[in-house]
């Protein structure tokens, strides 16, 4: 069974600040390997050239949102099985739907704790078999 | 013993353009207190001069709103970053603390660490200060935006509609295979 903690995450956000606090939470939580991006279009960009095993993005986003990064991660062919988390304050019905109808993994509401992130991405490895 | 420290909004002046990425900025680990309080003020006075920003004869144009809202999130993201900072800083100490109990130790050098502790526990408490003085820059932009609407407590248009991650999580369970 291959080691959680050795997962490549990267978190996607348009504030430094957020992607700081995920960053250290998922410190907190034991992964180390974690890469940042400021925006879908440089996510998707990493994603295309690195080898990330996860990916945190926020929704609302300049240049590419998180929905359309999502979309455009399930449309490659050599990403579409990535794990793929949204961390946002979008949190109305229709922001769900979308999210969960372009193949989303989890959906976290912003603000959140220490124990929601830990406890979706168990979700998530448990459905992966890790 | 952190101090409040309310000034009054009167003339005008933004420092910084409101188009600068929040946040953005990587600063070193300010070790003294009494810089990290210097940087603070500093930074007060700035918002101070944008809540100054809407003075009447510029209050309701929302290019200036903008303007001073862009610096309140600026600040604010710098804020959070310096606080951040420190409570990193602090969970080095807190590690080498605990390594250290498994070897050699002394009360001397625990004593050092643990008063470094106190310093970047205190700086991130005093960054909190911040909040203050953004709200209520935030607070004279939504009077000049909207009028004499007096600004109340609680939650405001963008909650209408929002679930709470019970509610995404059990509408999630229907969705998601």
């Amino acid at each position: 069974m291959p080691d959680r903690t050795s997962l490549k995450f990267l978190v996607v956000d348009d504030f430094s600040t957020m992607r700081r606090i995920v960053r250290n939470l998922l410190k907190e939580l034991g992964f180390t390997h974690v890469e940042e991006a400021e925006d879908g279009a440089v996510a998707l960009a990493k994603l295309r050239e690195g080898s990330f095993e996860f990916v945190v993005s926020d929704w609302n986003m300049p240049n590419m949102d998180g929905l359309t990064l999502l979309q455009n991660v399930r449309a490659d062919p050599k990403l579409k099985t990535l794990p793929f988390m949204m961390i946002t304050a979008e949190a109305k019905k229709e922001n769900i739907i979308a999210a969960a109808q372009a193949g989303a993994s989890g959906y976290i509401v912003k603000p959140f704790t220490a124990a929601t992130l830990q406890e979706k991405l168990d979700k998530i490895f448990e459905k992966m078999g890790i | 013993m952190v101090t409040k420290t309310k000034t009054s909004a009167k003339s005008a002046g933004v420092k910084k353009s409101a188009t600068a990425k929040p946040g953005v900025r990587r600063t070193a680990p300010a070790r003294e207190t009494g810089s990290v309080l210097s940087e603070l003020r500093s930074l007060a006075r700035e918002l101070n001069k944008a809540a100054k920003g809407l003075s009447k004869k510029r209050s309701g144009n929302p290019k200036d709103v903008s303007t001073i809202l862009g610096n309140v999130e600026r600040m604010t993201a710098e804020a959070a970053t310096k606080s951040l900072i420190e409570a990193e800083s602090a969970k080095v100490i807190v590690s080498k603390l605990t390594d250290s109990l498994s070897r050699d130790w002394s009360r001397k050098d625990i004593e050092a660490s643990l008063k470094e502790l106190g310093g970047h526990l205190t700086n991130i408490i005093v960054a909190q200060e911040f909040q203050d003085l953004a709200g209520q820059s935030i607070r004279h932009a939504l009077k000049a935006l909207v009028g004499a609407i007096i600004v109340t407590e609680g939650g405001g248009p963008t909650e209408e509609g929002r679930l709470s991650q019970n509610e995404v999580d059990s509408l999630l369970k229907d969705l998601l295979p």
